[in-house]
């Protein structure tokens, strides 16, 4: 068994938080809410800290069973299937165009496969190859600056409460994996603080770095283009002119892919770590046969209708197993008790 | 296991590089020009080529019923496939701007290879002319063009218009786009002669000429690195030229009418007549300026507005503040009959080193 | 066969002993108990010596002094045939009393050897000069010269039954972590072999990964860094007549500090660091880089430099991926000439290889210019790192890298460096993390890896993978 501190348990946390989701989700929760984007993105904020100190407070509760366990699982599986089919939707793209998918994809699920056979503090500490990579992007984003159109922060348009709450649901595609709290909370040294000032620095950067973006591509882009732009992230990389290279855009992407990767790794390791613990089953069949169906049904959904399905229905079933069910689990753990 | 690596990479070694294009197999496209050609779009491309360490320049042309199809066209005709990875500059021609200039652009931003950082500009007249420059200028159409727009930004005749930008602008309702202007002079020299307005996605076939497209970049606090402004003073006694050092701007809008407020810093550059260590003659000078902006100023909103064409982005702050005046119909409509006063105020701060 | 049921053992047994070997000096002593054999080989031994301590011990012996045979440099034993040979192989001097059965054995060696020189691959602009030689006794006076503190341990091991390979190994008792230490004696137990000649034969036994290209024992023939790492609480290891000293365990990063990093200023021995992480990055992705844009993503070119470029592969006939292998093999071949030849000449080749032939490569249309220039960076680039083993692994690492970038662009080389961390992230140096402090992730230690912090404390070496109780680290 393995520990965390609680560095190594938040930058894990946040890779899983932000890894493929960062780069597209800004465009349809800002057609979606207007320019009342940032001012919901402030709520929405606000309701991801209070879902982390609600998650800090009853993590001991926390006790999910074979089923429930299984169901996770199962909701993993779908959550990387569907971030993977996005990545290779993606790469098929922009920059891979003749390449058979599954190649890309078997390279992709190939290392998280390595990575997985590996033992588990590999995959823990994995998440420090993103740290040289953040800074880079800030800096490539923040050469935006000059081109930013701070009007377009307004009209707010707060009376009607119905865009409001789909700009709000939306925003939930930023809170996928939250759940994980939950799971690694159990790992993190004893003598290591969590409440408090660390979940709030958690907190801070978390939403600094998605409002950053969100407040990016709103100043950025006029709200009727922004219809037609896939990754806004993207974009506004590659509506950049600098001087010692062209195309900022490419190397965000590459940024991405190593991100988003890690994050697939992440996920399959959630994946076979709690079915090792309730299973007791730590056989290679099972992680190989897992990556399989991953290139496979990944492969098969990477059209634009398919990708599209998927990262709609995500959502829904992300709030069910972000919300719904750790509350079911952590009510029925009382009942238990009492 | 193992074999099966080696197997795995012997196949990946023989099949890869699906999506390899080699650098030495493009040919890299600077400029390229589109026009309207009858119903047809006709593409023309200058691109260097490289023959036994030398560079030459070739032209190469297409036509089809769209931007692509030309382009492909032109293809058949080419040594190796054209890149637009490295265009620097594209032409379009009047005639195709006053349709949709939206409309064979549009390429240009769905596949991702292409540079849209590239200049844009529009001209006027034949393509062609425009790709075949007169001896005296010396030089190659795919370095002269690059040059020439770079020149004009730096020296405020233009603003800085990349293919990116005018997509963006094009898509915002509260905002009209103006592209640098090209004409050919007497000599067939290519000149950038101004500026011209776009309403929605058309041109409207006017343009500001040299000063006014210099003052209406200052308007938008949009400066190059020089700006510079010659004036005759007191009817042609003498010249006087000034170097904008900055521009404040303040707009207030209500909702009838919109005050515009420049305090514009300025430094003189050549005044023959002299004698500015006098209190009186540099006030004298500063009013005399602020009411000749003032008026060019006035000259160029009278401009955009016959063009029905915002192109100072007053809509967007309309738009942000002041719904009802938004909401009261298309805003270019409303711009073209909207009242704007300009008040503008000269400060004289540098002489330089003559007083 | 053997001697000791022979109730005689006299010149002739002993000489048979030896297989009549023309260095072995067998002669019939005197001596106040009765008659002895003296044996020696006279290539080993320093005959006068020898005389002058028999002389010394003889006078002790008839004086009837206790433990005549005991003194600082002979020593008293039953006989017995091992031991004679292992001693007397050993260099040492016997002398033999058949009719008590013992045998003292005196040392009194001839040394042949070097003074301890600069090592040629380590060399320091500041610090101190002396190195490691072949004779682990010398090697370890160095050390203790410079370490005189009572906890650091010499232990001896001598490998098989028949040779006399012996392993030296030294530790310091309160800072060396006693599980390590076990293991490594394990390991040292388990070695089958019976002669070793080099420390590399060795190396290869106490690794985990042999085929990792990554050293898991940290080579070096300078006393100081041995010194230094010792204070971390790692082993170091002589393997005898070999002039380098083994550390383990060790983390990748070790091979990426120079011993004279901390004898210059605090600026300029982080920007050294600094210039060093760059040189591995530059050494390992450079011409996969140039590959990848020139094959896949030439759009990234700056407009200024896309026609240069162009123009200097344009009529090159291969694919960037040979002509970088093509440089690659004739810049190695120039390297691995220049070592084995005399050093007169192998400057000569140097010149002759990179000047004239680069050029004539160049002009004859094989390669480009800029990948000379792009394969020359990375050859330099490749020597700044201060261990010979790791550039070595490094600069053998460029080629997957090579490979993946002709495939794949970017995204190959992206791919390959996730595989590269996860395969760093796993990897141990005898079951300690190598990778540390990125594993288990300590951000206070992160920073003494890229800058040259001002000194304050050793750091021990990370013992677990992950964090137990209490936080490790700055501890000492």
């Amino acid at each position: 068994m393995f520990t965390l501190s609680r560095v190594q348990f938040f930058l894990f946390l946040f890779i899983i938080q932000t890894g493929t989701v960062f780069i597209s989700f800004q465009s349809r929760f800002i057609m979606a809410s207007d320019h009342n984007a940032w001012v919901i993105f402030i709520f929405a904020g606000s309701l991801h800290y209070v879902q982390l100190l609600l998650f800090e407070k009853f993590h001991k509760r926390f006790n999910p069973g074979k089923a429930v366990s299984h169901l996770y699982i199962a909701y993993w599986i779908i959550i990387t299937i569907s971030f993977l089919s996005y990545i290779n939707y993606t790469l098929s793209v922009w920059i891979f165009p003749h390449t058979p998918q599954f190649i890309t994809m078997a390279t992709i699920v190939g290392v998280s496969l390595y990575a997985n056979t590996r033992r588990p503090e590999t995959i823990i500490n994995l998440p420090i190859v993103i740290i040289p990579l953040i800074p880079i992007f800030i800096v490539f984003l923040f050469m935006s600056l000059p081109d930013l159109v701070w009007t377009r922060l307004f009209p707010l348009d707060v009376m009607e409460y119905k865009p409001l709450l789909k700009g709000l649901f939306l925003s939930q595609a930023t809170f996928i994996g939250i759940e994980i709290f939950l799971f690694l909370r159990q790992y993190v040294k004893d003598d290591e603080q969590v409440k408090g000032k660390p979940i709030f620095i958690y907190q801070s950067i978390w939403f600094l770095f998605f409002f950053t973006t969100v407040i990016f591509v709103l100043l950025y882009f006029p709200i009727s283009g922004l219809k037609f732009v896939t990754e806004p992230l993207l974009q506004l990389l590659k509506y950049q002119k600098v001087t010692f290279v062209e195309r900022l855009d490419m190397f965000f992407l590459y940024i991405w892919v190593i991100w988003s990767a890690i994050t697939v790794i992440l996920y399959n390791f959630m994946i076979i770590h709690t079915r090792k613990i309730h299973f007791k089953n730590t056989s290679n069949r099972f992680i190989i046969l897992l990556h399989l169906i991953l290139v496979v049904a990944s492969v098969y959904l990477a059209t634009k209708d398919r990708v599209e399905i998927v990262r709609r229905a995500i959502i829904y079933i992300h709030i069910v197993f972000s919300i719904l069910v750790p509350i079911i689990v952590i009510l029925m753990d009382r009942r238990e008790k009492k | 296991m193992k074999k099966g690596l080696l197997i795995i990479i012997m196949m990946l070694l023989l099949g890869g590089c699906w999506d390899e294009a080699q650098y030495k197999d493009v040919t890299i496209v600077p400029v390229m020009g589109i026009e309207k050609d009858g119903e047809e779009i006709k593409t023309i491309f200058s691109f260097p080529t490289f023959e036994n360490g030398m560079i030459n320049y070739s032209t190469s042309e297409g036509k089809g019923f769209s931007t692509w199809n030309a382009r492909y066209d032109a293809n058949q005709r080419t040594m190796e496939a054209l890149n637009l990875a490295h265009l620097e500059v594209l032409l379009v021609s009047d005639n195709l701007a006053k349709k949709d200039i939206y409309e064979p652009l549009d390429m240009f931003f769905r596949t991702p290879k292409n540079r849209i950082t590239s200049y844009i500009a529009i001209i006027e007249g034949d393509m062609e002319q425009y790709f075949n420059l007169p001896e005296d200028v010396n030089t190659d159409v795919a370095d002269f063009y690059p040059e020439l727009l770079h020149t004009a930004v730096l020296y405020t005749f233009v603003a800085e218009n990349t293919l990116g930008e005018t997509a963006k602008i094009l898509r915002e309702e509260s905002m009209d786009l103006s592209l640098p202007y090209m004409t050919l002079n007497e000599k067939g020299i290519p000149t950038v002669e101004g500026i011209a307005l776009f309403s929605n996605y058309k041109f409207t076939g006017k343009t500001l000429r040299k000063e006014e497209s210099i003052a209406a970049n200052i308007m938008k606090d949009n400066l190059g690195k020089h700006t510079y402004l010659t004036y005759k003073w007191r009817q042609k006694e003498s010249p006087i030229t000034i170097e904008i050092i900055s521009v404040h701007r303040k707009i207030k809008i209500t909702h009838d009418k919109i005050d515009l407020n420049y305090v514009i810093d300025i430094g003189v550059d050549e005044f023959p007549k002299n004698g500015l260590y006098k209190n009186d003659m540099r006030r004298e000078t500063e009013n005399f300026l602020s009411d000749e902006m003032k008026r060019d100023f006035n000259k160029v909103i009278q401009k955009t507005q016959e063009a029905k064409s915002d192109i100072f982005g007053f809509g967007r702050r309309v738009h942000a503040f002041h719904s009802e005046l938004w909401e009261r119909g298309d805003w270019q409509e409303t711009y073209a009959t909207f009242p704007i006063e300009v008040d503008v105020k000269v400060r004289m701060k540098r002489t330089n080193i003559l007083d | 066969m053997g001697i000791e049921g022979n109730s005689v053992i006299d010149k002739k047994t002993v000489k048979q002993l030896f297989f009549d070997s023309s260095d072995l000096v067998v002669t019939d002593i005197d001596w106040p108990t009765g008659k002895g054999v003296l044996c020696y080989y006279s290539s080993l031994a320093d005959g006068t010596e020898v005389n002058k301590q028999i002389d010394i011990i003889q006078q002790r012996a008839s004086k009837k002094i206790d433990n005549w045979g005991k003194t600082a440099v002979s020593d008293v034993m039953p006989f017995s045939e091992a031991d004679l040979v292992n001693s007397v192989c050993d260099g040492l001097s016997v002398i033999i009393f058949q009719q008590s059965k013992v045998m003292v054995t005196i040392s009194a060696q001839s040394t042949i050897g070097r003074t301890p020189g600069e090592p040629a691959t380590e060399q320091v602009i500041r610090g101190p000069h002396d190195g490691f030689i072949e004779r682990t006794q010398q090697n370890i006076t160095l050390i203790r010269q410079k370490l005189s503190r009572n906890d650091l341990v010499v232990r001896k091991f001598k490998m098989g039954k028949k040779t006399t390979t012996e392993i030296t190994y030294l530790f310091i008792d309160s800072i060396a972590d006693k599980e390590v230490i076990k293991l490594f004696e394990s390991r040292l137990q388990d070695i089958q072999e019976e002669t070793i000649m080099n420390s590399g034969e060795f190396e290869d036994y106490l690794e985990e990964s042999i085929f990792s290209p990554f050293p898991q024992l940290l080579t070096t023939e300078r006393p100081d860094r041995v010194v230094f790492n010792l204070m971390e609480g790692k082993i170091a290891i002589f393997v005898n007549n070999s002039p380098s000293a083994m550390i383990a365990p060790v983390s990748f990063f070790s091979f990426f500090q120079s011993p004279d990093d901390f004898n210059g200023r605090v600026v300029v021995g982080s920007f050294f660091r600094l210039l060093r992480v760059m040189s591995l990055i530059m050494a390992i992705y450079l011409p996969a880089f140039y590959i990848a844009v020139v094959g896949f993503h030439s759009e990234i070119l700056p407009i200024e430099l896309s026609k240069k470029v162009k123009l200097a592969i344009n009529e090159i006939p291969y694919r960037p991926i040979f002509e970088a292998i093509i440089l690659e093999i004739f810049i190695e071949l120039i390297r691995e000439a220049s070592i084995r030849l005399p050093k007169p000449i192998g400057q000569t080749i140097g010149v002759v290889g990179g000047l004239i032939i680069g050029d004539a490569i160049v002009n004859a249309g094989l390669v480009s210019n800029l990948m000379v220039i792009v394969v020359a960076l990375t050859a330099i680039s490749s020597f700044v790192i201060p261990t010979v083993e790791m550039n070595m692994s490094i600069r053998i690492l460029r080629f997957p890298f090579m490979l993946a970038a002709a495939m794949f662009g970017f995204f190959g080389m992206a791919i390959g460096t996730l595989i590269l961390v996860i395969h760093l992230l796993t990897l141990t140096s005898l079951k300690q993390p190598y990778f540390s402090p990125f594993i288990p992730l300590d951000t206070s230690r992160i920073l003494h890896v890229f800058l040259r912090v001002p000194y304050s404390k050793f750091h021990k070496q990370q013992k677990t993978f992950t964090f137990i109780g209490k936080k490790k680290g700055r501890k000492s």
